[in-house]
């Protein structure tokens, strides 16, 4: 039998990684995790006191993109562990095409899920923001998305524990986002630190922050309170994201290659 | 290992189920405390609680602010809140997001309307520093808080004060016709009727006001008119 062409084999797992979340029911417990949250962040606006700031937006926007990463997170790590579990994975990786390909298959797959997903959201928040302002806060959200799906198929790829796998999903997920923050706070020359240690821990903290995305600047919630949306800073995420997933997919494939078979 | 019967395990159950609920009876009820307000925690950690997204920080530790006074078992009355500490949490809350309203709100709409002078003072004077730190978009504020002077605090003086503030920080067509009734009227409690007229007359000038505020204006440059006996 002929092997399929590259494309059709990417294809095929990509379609085949989007078949596991709809057997995970992944659709539905997204689904009514969104619009559970959304539900509780329209309830809000009106007992909040909030002058010309709006409420609802900027909770439903919180809301959603937790909820968003948190399920996307949980189906790679998940179905990836399991495949590895029921020696699927074993399995791919002995068929006749490059390792590679079994990686972006699979990659674009989630790939293609947390594009739906940014669109479910884009969709919840369309009643709540001008639709230019939805449409940017979305592309956003799919940025982060792109980013956090690549690097959890990379991380349970190569940490065979799924505990092990999410803790350190979500560890990288916080470090990022609040990174800026911890930061300012090593600076703080208040603390009481010896010099050496705070040294020590800015370097660490720089090495930290050359590798992991600068995911502050994609949580844009004063475009979601003011509806200033500076298109000029997506363009920036856009190619953030690029490189983001370009870094992690190259580590990917360097340990995927080094495993035995 | 020999396998329990199935009644010995109901009877674990039942007796674990018996423990538990003794356990839980046995312990007191909770009672009502009521907390006082705690200094604001620095910038960086309202920062962290949202994972570094200070414009939501703003929001969710203003709106925790905002319902302080309804503490588990208890309404704490709004007088209780130490004004001072409030007043760190609002400007807290306002250094996350300059660009927000809501601390202002807050201040204003909600704990100066607490009948206690001192406490209506310090918001006020909360919004008044507030407006000198960006005048062109907090001075709606200081409108308000020069409203709220004269008529919960009867504090002309104050209330003149911060109109003057207005006139010195913006350009005369942006103070809104009330604001200028305001002025007008309060100068002329003060004993100043002259400046007051003089100021509806350099309005009525101006022009942009509709024909009814144009009317009220005359009428109440005629008022002022008799009141200085001038012809």
């Amino acid at each position: 039998m002929t092997p399929p062409a590259p494309f059709a084999t990417l294809a095929i797992l990509a379609l085949g990684t989007c078949r596991m979340a709809w057997r995970e029911r992944w659709p539905l417990g997204l689904l009514g995790l969104l619009v559970a949250g959304w539900l509780l962040a329209l309830l809000a606006e009106p007992v909040s006191l909030t002058g010309s700031t709006q409420a609802s937006p900027l909770l439903a926007g919180f809301w959603l993109r937790l909820a968003s990463l948190f399920e996307l997170a949980l189906l790679v790590i998940l179905t990836i562990s399991r495949e590895r579990q029921q020696r699927l994975l074993e399995l791919l990786l002995a068929l006749p095409y490059p390792r590679s390909t079994l990686f972006w298959g699979r990659l674009l797959g989630f790939h293609l899920l947390a594009l739906a997903a940014a669109t479910l959201c884009g969709l919840l928040m369309l009643p709540l923001l001008p639709w230019p302002v939805a449409l940017a806060w979305s592309i956003t959200l799919a940025c982060e998305l792109l980013i956090l799906t690549t690097i959890a198929l990379v991380l349970t790829l190569a940490i065979r524990q799924p505990t092990l796998a999410m803790t350190t999903t979500a560890g990288f997920y916080l470090l990022a986002r609040a990174l800026p923050a911890i930061r300012l706070m090593a600076d703080d020359p208040g603390q009481g630190l010896p010099a050496w240690v705070g040294d020590g821990l800015n370097g660490a903290l720089t090495g930290l922050a050359w590798l992991l995305p600068d995911l502050e600047r994609f949580t844009v919630s004063h475009w979601l309170a003011y509806g200033n949306v500076t298109w000029e800073s997506l363009g920036a995420m856009l190619l953030e994201t690029a490189l983001q997933v370009l870094l992690w997919s190259a580590i990917g494939l360097v340990d995927l290659a080094r495993k035995p078979m | 290992m020999a396998r329990m019967r199935p009644w010995r395990l109901v009877i674990l159950l039942g007796v674990a189920a018996l423990l538990q609920g003794g356990w839980r009876l046995q312990a007191p009820r909770p009672e009502p405390v009521a907390t006082p307000l705690a200094p604001p925690p620095s910038l960086a950690v309202m920062r962290l609680t949202t994972l570094n997204d200070p414009i939501l920080a703003a929001l969710l530790w203003g709106l925790w602010l905002q319902g302080f006074d309804q503490q588990p078992g208890l309404w704490l009355p709004l007088r209780a809140i130490d004004p001072e500490r409030l007043v760190a949490w609002l400007e807290r809350l306002l250094a996350l997001d300059p660009h927000g309203d809501f601390p202002l709100d807050l201040a204003l709409n909600l704990h100066a309307f607490v009948p206690d002078p001192a406490r209506q003072r310090r918001m006020l004077d909360f919004i008044h520093q507030a407006f000198l730190v960006d005048p062109t978009r907090r001075w709606p504020w200081l409108a308000q808080a020069a409203s709220v002077a004269r008529h919960r605090l009867n504090d002309n003086h104050l209330a003149g004060y911060y109109l003057t503030m207005l006139d010195s920080h913006l350009e005369p067509e942006k103070i809104p016709f009330w604001v200028d009734g305001l002025h007008a009227r309060i100068l002329e409690e003060l004993g100043e009727p002259e400046l007051a007229r003089n100021r509806l007359a350099a309005r009525l000038k101006r022009g942009g006001d509709t024909p009814s505020q144009q009317r009220a204006m005359r009428i109440g440059m005629e008022r002022l008119r008799t009141v200085t006996g001038e012809k």
